[in-house]
This record gives C-alpha cells, sequence and structure tokens, in this order.
C-alpha cells in the first residue's frame, strides 16, 4: 500500500481538524512517513505559513515579509505553530492582500519574493487556507501543529509512504499551487508520465519546487484553471491527460474533488453523513472513523470517475 | 463445545482479534464479532471449520488464506475479501472493493451486492459468486475456477484469462484481450444454479438461461513457449 488520502466537506464551519487528524490515524497503516492537512478556516483573511531557521532573527525574518507584501500590505499577527532542532514554523497574517484573483496574483508574487530574494521557505499561502506537515505520523504531526483544535469548513490530509522523492517537511503533502493559491492535493499512487507532463507546464512558465509527481497534479490542475475550465472539467482532462495508478483530492475554496484513475489501480470512497458532511477517503476504516452510526450512504469511486463537493 | 462466543472488536488491532479468533475456534461452534469497524485482515489464516459473523463492515483482506472456516460480513469489505482462500466461505452481505477472491486456490467468495474491479484476477481454483455488478477487469490473469456474476460486468471481463471459465448473468460492456463468450450448455446452467442456490440470491433457475458464458480465447501462454498442458 502506498500513501492515504482524505477529505472532509462539513456542512457548516466545524472541527475539520480534528475530522481530518482522525481519519488520518485511521489510514496510518498505509503511510508512516509523514502527515499533512491543508484546511479552508472560513474566512478569506491571508495567511502565510513560514519556515525560519532557529538561529536568525525572527523580527528581521518578519520585517522581510513586510518587504516583499504590495503596497498596502502589513503583517498583523505572526505566531509560533511549531518548532524542531533546526527551524521554527509561524502563521504569519497579513493584511492588505484582497481575496480573488487581483490579491492572489499578488500573494504569489509575494511567495516568489520571499523565497528567491529573502531565502524564506514558504510552507504555504493562501486566503482562510493553510496547509500544516510534516515527517511523523498523522497524530504526531496534528498534535505539533495544533491542528485538531482548528476549525474549518473543508480540507484534505495525507498520510504518505514515500516512494520516490525525499522524506521531509517539503515532500509531504499536501501540495500547493501558489499560481492559484488557495488550492492543494493529496495523491495515492504515481503519475508515470510526470516528466512529459512537468515538460509542458515549464515550457508554460510554471516553476516546481520538488520532484514530486503529486506537485505536478496540483500544478496541471491550477493551470486548467486559470485556462477557464471549471473544477469538474479539470478533473475529466487529468483522467485522460496523467498515466499510472491514482487516486487524488484536490480542494479549493468552494469544496473538494476526487479522482480515481481508469484501471482503477488506486481506492476512492466516498461517505455521506446523515448531517449532509461527506468524507473521502482511501478506506472505509476512515470514514467509519469519524462518522460511525451516523452514515448514510457509501460508495467506491469508479475507476476513471472523479466527483465534486461543495459546502 | 460451546455454542457461541461473542468478542467486541472495538478498541483492539486486528491481530488481537486474529489471535483471539485463533484461540478460540476449536472451543466454539460460532464466533460473533461486533464492532468491526472496518478493521483489516479480519480472521486471516483462520484454518478451523468454525462459523465467523462479523456485525458490520470490514476493511482490506477479511478471510485471506483461510483454510475452513465459513465467515459471513454483515456489512460491507474493503479490497481482496477472500484473497487466496485455499477452502471454506467468505459471505459479504453487502457490497465489497476490488479483488475479491484475488489468487484464491478453493473454496467460496460470495458478495451479496456489487463489487469493484478486478473480480478473481489471478485465481487458480475455487468459486466467486456476485450478486450484483462488477467494476473492470473481472477473472484478470485468472488461471482457474468459476466466478458467476449475476449483474452486468464492466469492461476488460476475462482479460488475459488462460484457464477457468466467467458466467455474467447481466451485460458484459466489454472482453479483455484473450477472453471469448461461448453458448452455455444445460449442464453449466444447473451446475450455475447449484453453485448459487442456498445464499438467498434473487434470482431464479430459468433467469439464468439468458447467461453469457466466457472463456479463455486460447489456453497457450501470451509470453511465448509451448501450449500448456490441460490441468
Amino acid at each position: 500500500m502506498a500513501c492515504g488520502i482524505a477529505g472532509v466537506v462539513l456542512p457548516e464551519t466545524g472541527p475539520v481538524g480534528q475530522y481530518l487528524t482522525e481519519m488520518l490515524d485511521a489510514l496510518q497503516h498505509r503511510g508512516p512517513d509523514s502527515a499533512g492537512y491543508a484546511l479552508y478556516r472560513g474566512t478569506s483573511d491571508p495567511v502565510l505559513i513560514l519556515e525560519l531557521p532557529r538561529n536568525t532573527d525572527e523580527l528581521s525574518e518578519m520585517g522581510s515579509v513586510e518587504e516583499a507584501l504590495p503596497e498596502g500590505g502589513r503583517v498583523s499577527d505572526i505566531e509560533l505553530i511549531a518548532e524542531d532542532e533546526l527551524t521554527r514554523v509561524y502563521r504569519v497574517h497579513i493584511e492588505g492582500v484582497e481575496d480573488g484573483v487581483e490579491g492572489h496574483m499578488e500573494l504569489a508574487a509575494v511567495v516568489e519574493t520571499l523565497e528567491d530574494e529573502f531565502g524564506i521557505t514558504v510552507l504555504s499561502a493562501g486566503h482562510g487556507f493553510e496547509i500544516l506537515k510534516d515527517v511523523g505520523t498523522a497524530e504526531e504531526v496534528s498534535s505539533q501543529y495544533g491542528v485538531s483544535a482548528l476549525e474549518g469548513t473543508h480540507g484534505i490530509g495525507h498520510v504518505r509512504f514515500s516512494t520516490e522523492s525525499e522524506v521531509d517537511r517539503y515532500h509531504a503533502h499536501p501540495f500547493q499551487s501558489y499560481m492559484i493559491p488557495n488550492m492543494a492535493v493529496v495523491h495515492n499512487g504515481q503519475i508515470t508520465n510526470y516528466y512529459s507532463i512537468r515538460e509542458i507546464l515549464e515550457i508554460k512558465g510554471y516553476k516546481f519546487k520538488t520532484n514530486n509527481d503529486s506537485e505536478c497534479i496540483i500544478v496541471y490542475i491550477a493551470d486548467k484553471l486559470m485556462e477557464g475550465y471549471e473544477l469538474e472539467e479539470a478533473l475529466e482532462e487529468a483522467i485522460r491527460d496523467l498515466d499510472g495508478p491514482f487516486c487524488f483530492i484536490v480542494s479549493t475554496p468552494e469544496g473538494i474533488g476526487v479522482v480515481r484513475d481508469p484501471l482503477g489501480l488506486r481506492p476512492g470512497v466516498i461517505g455521506y453523513g446523515k448531517d449532509d458532511t461527506i468524507v473521502v477517503a482511501s478506506e472505509e476504516v476512515a470514514i467509519r472513523r469519524v462518522l460511525g452510526d451516523e452514515i448514510e450512504g457509501l460508495t467506491q469511486i469508479r475507476p476513471g470517475e472523479y466527483e465534486v463537493f461543495t459546502g | 463445545m460451546a455454542d457461541e462466543l461473542v468478542i467486541d472488536c472495538r478498541g483492539k488491532e486486528p491481530r488481537d482479534i486474529n489471535s483471539a479468533l485463533k484461540t478460540h475456534a476449536p472451543e466454539y461452534d460460532r464466533i460473533v464479532l461486533k464492532n468491526p469497524d472496518a478493521k483489516h485482515y479480519i480472521a486471516a489464516g483462520l484454518t478451523e471449520k468454525v462459523e465467523v459473523i462479523i456485525e458490520g463492515s470490514v476493511g482490506y483482506f477479511v478471510g485471506t488464506m483461510i483454510h475452513g472456516p465459513r465467515i459471513i460480513v454483515k456489512g460491507n469489505a474493503g479490497w481482496y475479501p477472500g484473497d487466496n482462500v485455499t477452502a471454506g466461505e467468505v459471505i459479504i452481505e453487502n457490497h465489497a472493493g476490488d479483488g475479491v477472491g484475488q489468487g484464491m486456490y478453493g473454496g467460496t467468495v460470495v458478495v451479496k451486492g456489487n463489487a469493484g474491479s478486478r473480480v478473481g484476477q489471478i485465481m487458480k481454483n475455487g468459486t466467486v459468486i456476485i450478486g450484483g455488478d462488477v467494476e473492470i477487469m473481472t477473472g484478470m490473469y485468472m488461471m482457474g475456477g468459476t466466478i458467476i456474476v449475476l449483474g452486468d460486468a464492466g469492461t476488460y471481463t476475462g482479460e488475459s484469462m488462460l484457464r477457468g471459465e466467467i458466467y455474467v448473468l447481466g451485460e458484459v460492456e466489454g472482453l479483455g484481450k484473450n477472453a471469448k463468450t461461448v453458448e452455455p450448455t444445460d449442464e453449466d446452467i444447473d451446475r450455475v444454479w447449484e453453485t448459487i442456490s442456498g445464499y438467498g440470491l434473487d434470482v431464479t433457475r430459468d433467469d439464468l438461461r439468458s447467461l453469457t458464458k466466457i472463456v479463455p480465447e486460447s489456453k497457450r501462454p501470451f509470453y511465448g513457449g509451448s501450449d500448456m498442458e490441460e490441468g
């Protein structure tokens, strides 16, 4: 088995972090290497998750963030949310970068400036959206980053069994596309035509941060959305264009979409709660963990099919 | 021998559940497992002739490698129920995921609802019965045994099958490489009826007259070499 994926859409703002933590814990046997969460907090406030080396001056680095912001932007709050021997991870709240297409472009430019000019690692950037991921089990990462306490409308999560690329914080899922900052993907499988898909996207000008095929998926989907496709259409295109065994969940501010490869080589199950909660996971065990007896229905995603759920 | 033992699975690891099953199977006619919570590997490798009733859904590999028991799941099953069974029965009352009866050598695996893809892949012997529909690649690389599908079958049915037979009562969306349809004989229909009777499936012997029988086009292996011996 390789990797466990999970997604949840709540009928209203609620304990999305707790749902995902429990689901990923139930899927832990599928991937022991690292775990991660992408959460939509039900706001449109811009948030950056940044990693800084322990030996740097926090205030000076945050000055860099101010410098990278567009005119009128400012840092409004900084929270230290996790630390290890070498690094500290901060949640940085900013003001003056509005949601919407223009704001997304501004945020993407902020990310590029922070990484390329100031050497700051951006773990996530978005409006009311954040990715928290690290090496460790689902419970460990959730505990380290306080995920269980976080409320929101929907989210996705992942436990990773690394097959080809590094085991570290940066290669943990979810992956984000900075062209459309509020999107993420979690993926179980392998994209076997990764290099040809990536080459096409690089020719279009997209930059990649890792050699992980899952990053390629989110850049591919983001590119489709930027071309004007609806999420459903982008997922349908993905089924045609991407080769290999895969099941992945894409998240956007509106909800989540799940896709299974045409040969059905990676699993995907959808659970419908009696209270209109939607949960998607690699295995039923994760759905039962959170819905218990409150399951109204349960379906397996058919090979080569996709589903989109909005809150 | 006592009649029945009840084990509550909640909070227990599959290893602990299976250990309890192995310990108590010689002492009881029936063991009831409550709150399975879709856990994996339940009843793996059980070899006693005991009836195991699982009151709820199970995860992957329920009844894998069993030799003798009768396992009834009163819920859904994940992927690979009845994997590598050599003797005994695995009966799923609702639906199942992919790879039902994968690689089995004997015994019977029944899914009363629908099943996913690759039902009975690389099976060598034994019987798989699906009461509802199946997805793609049913009987892929099968080397023996019988698969009976009472609903519809997806594309690539019988993909690269080398031995064995597949019966489908509903529509077959498409055949795989090296699979062909033949007219079932009265003996075939009698045998299918005998096989499925007793599982409470919603079908009559008359219904079986419209069965499609799928067998290998050729028994010659695709990777070259001489014809295989009939086995």
